[in-house]
């Protein structure tokens, strides 16, 4: 198996294991392991709640006495399903329009020849900087004119919009990564541009444009602002059900962890995949300038 | 060029051209449940009374506070996670993961669960330990709103700190490291003097995005805090939200959101020619 | 600029997600203006719930298909006044408050109903029975003669004691109690029992939370918001004396972070027995009385709490309208009066039970035996309702309406921002008289701007 850690990180494991063998490590690691379960906390409790039966809730304790699934069975009868799949169908769709529209603008300002594509890189980083609140009214009567305020079709056209740029950032440090030999060897080969970008670059760059696709995907899934103004009935998320999930009734902490806890399962999940090629997409293009 | 073009259109009409559109509703007086006081122009007068307003410079000054602590916090507290991260032990990876998570919970979530079960001071781990402790549980969303919206928004981006930092350090050439031991030098000496200066640029890339994101922050008041008590816990996003939505005074709250924009504007770029300036210094 | 890269491709990628996205926002609208479907916008409490469990048996007799819109109250709101102020006709059918009523009527945002009550045929006419509704409920709900909603539940404010504590403290509770005798009872009870509260009263900002009990209060103490002539009365003493008694109360006696308590809160303090008194919607009856309630068969009832003035309960109903831009008026309105109907409530009793039919709205669910049966706050409930002053909430003369609120539109953004001071008073952050003037100034702007102060 290819060890595809950098120079710099083997390096490390020599020195590091110089050092294992170290037994004062001991209450150091026991001290790490405390902090990290204390920093997760809330979410950790959040699960143990979630097989808590109502009536175990309070007062807070860390023991479960008589764990239950009944929490989630309550809470997936519940009309959260149509939230899922809203939420879902959104942010896939998303996705792939965020990456369709968005890779072949990196593809261009990497390896196309373009006047200014250091002007085009820094407009499209700049309407990152857009805060929603700046545009929402102006958006909310557009799509009301156009009539796609709450239909999927609207959501997805407006993530698509926000995210394109973050896509573009991240793809562009995946993309110059690409050895320039490699291209230019295969332009000497007489292949055509498009069959370069699919047989040599897209495999080269597919695990960056992967990882920068499931961010994409948790941006859309988490996303709040949007999807409570825009929608209603048709294209309403996650995010709106569980801000709505205060009920006008008491006692109910247990089925709300139980839903939150489904509800953060995916992107958490996406999350800890994309973890690395998430930093080196975010760092590497803005570091190396 | 061409290949572009879809891509251009698309961030353009989402994100720039309401932008124009905010700009010209904040030059009128447009309140949505009037519709008999209809819709009229009046120039700058939306500005004046921002600019005359008290409200509106606590909002600026709690956008401020919330952004300088959140920034400086997460960055240290980065520095610190990424440093235990980057050794080998048992678990560094479930560890890791951990670590990281808040940042994956949506701000619907995360806001609740803080809300109800840990900080509540009758239902929550607050009101628990209160009780063993025998004093008054604190008062984490009222007298101290400011703060634990603070907290909340380090808690949730501390991860995206860590995450880069944790990068930097894991790329540093062993030579550099291997260098600096033969010297003999101490601990905390070689982080402040060789590991911070080297990883200088991927925190300054985590501190400009961090700051980007947290400016815009939303979702964690609007589940918590509601801005309130008062305006102690609004930020210039929510105030406008609350503005456009809730005082159905559009056209003030467009006025809001374009002075907004201005302010994130000039706070990039100042950070930005700090950041240059510092790293000409140690280069 | 290089040539030769394969145009088709990019095209049909474009094509297909221009396909997708026009036909799933296609897709969207079609399901909206279909063969009638009504879409129905609710807040998320028990009855609206109920309501919507049953829907299936309204669906089943007429054909016509509900799509439920279930939202928090604020968010409701502020949904609906989008839709209706900017004309997007996303609803057909809304729930709305006392509050809205009147004001969405004058919008002409809301269909009036008396036509519709006239093309009832006779059979339909007195099947319904429309004297039957509570003339207060019904009268909040009008608008310069017009009705411009039906009720669904209408409640006032009563104050809930538990009964076993008082016996056990040796104390009795007044049917008609003042606020300084509740005072007194509550710090006594505080502590009495596993470190409870003596009184648990809403402190969470918002004009629908803290503002309901505080404005009954208000005006028990002789305040009020304006003058006849519109000047905002914050710098009346009256007013003060509520402010500092409300924070007394709550401090003294109350629970330990109350600007975080909204209804939800008090009401799961209440049934999980950590309060000895609860002051707030009649509706809460029910769910303190709930098999899931710690509480259940220990409280007993008064009324609203009076000082200077009596009588101090508030009034509200959420009830049903119908959007002036819907386009499904007829089947929109034969929905409300299936919903506010007898047999509605007769359903639900049968159904679900007795202690959970939607209450305040109908002389005759009061007047029938299952009901009292299964509800022993019946009678309390009816009278605060009956006896609820809408037209004359306070001592002094005032120029508007409301019990709890003040009925103008811009209520919404200054009870807000009044509640919002209130909170950081009762939590310390704010002296006494900058919040009160800090009031006074954005009630001011309020009636000025609105054109009410001349």
């Amino acid at each position: 198996m290819r060890d595809h850690r950098t120079r710099g990180q083997r390096g490390g494991d020599r020195v590091r294991r110089r050092k294992r063998s170290a037994l004062h490590r001991i209450p150091g690691i026991v001290l790490i392991w405390l902090v990290a379960i204390l920093w997760c906390f809330p979410l950790l409790y959040m699960l143990i709640t979630s097989f808590k039966g109502e009536a175990d809730v309070l007062p807070p304790s860390l023991w479960v006495a008589h764990p239950t699934l009944g929490n989630y069975a309550i809470v997936l009868r519940h009309e959260i399903v149509r939230y899922i799949l809203d939420s879902a169908v959104i942010s896939v769709l998303s996705v792939f329009a965020c990456l369709a529209f968005g890779v072949p603008v990196t593809y261009a300002l990497v390896f196309g020849r373009l006047r200014h594509s250091d002007n085009l890189f820094f407009w499209f980083l700049s309407t990152t900087l857009l805060p929603p609140v700046a545009v929402i009214v102006p958006v909310f009567l557009l799509f009301r004119l156009s009539g796609l305020l709450d239909t999927l079709g609207g959501m997805i056209l407006i993530y698509t919009g926000v995210n394109i740029p973050i896509v573009i950032w991240m793809t562009r440090s995946f993309l110059l990564d690409v050895p320039r030999e490699v291209l230019e060897s295969s332009d000497m080969d007489g292949s055509s541009r498009l069959r370069s970008f699919f047989n040599i670059i897209l495999p080269l760059a597919r695990q960056g444009i992967i990882s920068t696709g499931l961010l994409v995907f948790i941006f859309v899934w988490n996303e709040f602002f949007f999807s409570i103004n825009l929608t209603y009935v048709h294209a309403a998320t996650v995010p709106v059900y569980m801000a709505s999930f205060m009920t006008q009734e008491g006692l109910f902490w247990a089925k709300l962890c139980a839903i939150s806890t489904l509800v953060v399962f995916p992107p958490m999940v996406l999350g800890w995949l994309a973890q690395r090629s998430l930093v080196k997409g975010l760092t590497i293009g803005a570091v190396k300038g | 060029m061409l290949l572009s073009l879809p891509a251009i259109v698309i961030v353009a009409v989402v994100t720039q051209a309401p932008i124009l559109a905010t700009l010209g509703m904040s030059l009128v007086k447009w309140i949505v449940v009037r519709p008999d006081l209809g819709v009229t122009f009046i120039g700058l007068d939306n500005y004046r009374e921002i600019f005359t307003s008290w409200d509106f410079y606590q909002v600026v000054f709690n956008t401020a506070l919330i952004t300088v602590v959140s920034l400086v916090v997460c960055t240290v507290l980065g520095i610190l996670f990424s440093l235990m991260l980057n050794r080998d032990f048992p678990g560094v990876n479930i560890v890791r993961t951990l670590i990281i998570s808040p940042f994956f919970v949506m701000d619907a979530v995360a806001g609740i669960i803080w809300r109800t079960i840990i900080l509540n001071s009758s239902f929550g781990w607050n009101g628990y330990f209160a009780s063993l402790l025998g004093t008054k549980p604190f008062d984490f969303f009222g007298v101290h709103s400011l703060f634990t919206i603070v907290i909340l928004i380090t808690w949730q981006w501390t991860p995206f700190f860590v995450l880069i930092i944790l990068a930097g350090l894991q790329n540093i050439p062993p030579e550099v490291m291997d260098s600096a031991r033969v010297d003999g030098t101490g601990w905390l000496r070689e982080l402040v003097s060789i590991r911070i200066p080297v990883i200088m640029n991927h925190i300054e890339v985590a501190v400009l995005l961090g700051l980007i994101f947290v400016l815009k922050v939303f979702g964690i008041i609007f589940v918590t805090t509601r801005g309130g008590p008062g305006y102690s816990s609004a930020n210039l996003p929510y105030y406008v939200y609350k503005t456009a939505f809730l005082g159905w005074d559009v056209g003030h709250a467009a006025a809001v959101a374009v002075v907004t924009v201005v302010i994130t504007l000039l706070a990039i770029a100042a950070l930005f020619r700090w950041f240059r300036r510092r790293i000409g210094e140690t280069a | 600029m290089t040539t030769g890269f394969d145009w088709k491709a990019v095209v049909l990628i474009l094509a297909c997600l221009g396909t997708g996205t026009v036909v799933l926002s296609a897709g969207g609208a079609k399901e909206g203006s279909g063969t009638s479907t009504l879409t129905v916008a609710t807040v998320n409490n028990p009855d609206m719930g109920i309501m919507q469990q049953l829907s299936a048996d309204f669906t089943r007799s007429t054909g016509i298909q509900l799509s439920f819109v279930v939202l928090p109250e604020n968010e409701l709101r502020q949904k609906v006044t989008e839709d209706v102020g900017l004309g997007s006709g996303k609803y057909d059918v809304v729930t709305i408050g006392t509050y809205d009523a009147p004001i969405w009527g004058k919008n002409r945002w809301l269909v009036p109903l008396e036509r519709l009550f006239v093309g009832m045929s006779d059979a339909e006419r007195s099947s319904y029975a429309r004297d039957d509704l509570l003339p207060t409920i019904r009268a909040a709900l009008s608008y310069d003669g017009q009705q411009y909603a039906l009720p669904f539940y209408g409640e006032s404010s009563i104050m809930f004691y538990r009964k076993d504590l008082f016996a056990k403290a040796g104390l009795v509770m007044p049917l008609k109690p003042t606020w300084q005798q509740i005072y007194d009872f509550a710090v006594r009870l505080r502590g009495l029992e596993n470190g409870c509260y003596g009184i648990v009263v809403r402190g969470l900002p918002g004009w629908g939370e803290v503002l309901a009990p505080f404005d009954t209060v208000v005006n028990a103490f002789g305040g009020r918001w304006f003058d006849q002539s519109w000047r905002p009365a914050f710098d009346e003493p009256a007013m003060a004396q509520a402010w500092r008694f409300y924070k007394k109360l709550l401090v003294d006696a109350g629970e330990p972070t109350p600007t975080t308590d909204g209804y939800t809160e008090c009401l799961a303090i209440m049934q999980s027995g950590k309060a000895a008194m609860w002051y707030d919607a009649t509706v809460s009856a029910g769910a303190l009385e709930a098999s899931d309630s710690k509480v259940a068969g220990r409280i007993d009832y008064a009324f609203a709490p009076s000082a200077r003035r009596g009588n101090t309960g508030w009034l509200w109903a959420w009830a049903l309208g119908i959007e002036s831009s819907s386009r499904h008026q007829a089947a929109a309105f034969r929905f409300l009066t299936w919903a506010t109907d007898r047999k509605y409530i007769a359903l639900v009793g049968r159904r679900i039970g007795w202690a959970q039919v939607p209450p305040g709205t109908r002389a005759s669910t009061y007047s029938n035996p299952d009901y009292l049966a299964a509800a022993p706050f019946a009678g309390i409930v009816l009278r605060s309702i009956q006896q609820a002053d809408y037209d004359r909430p306070t001592l002094l003369p005032v120029p508007y309406k409301g019990l709890q609120y003040v009925s103008i539109p811009e209520f919404q953004s200054l009870g807000e921002a009044v509640s919002q001071q209130l909170a950081a008073y009762i939590s310390g952050r704010e002296p006494l008289e900058q919040a009160l003037a800090d009031s006074q100034a954005a009630a001011l702007k309020a009636a000025s701007e609105g054109g009410y102060l001349r």
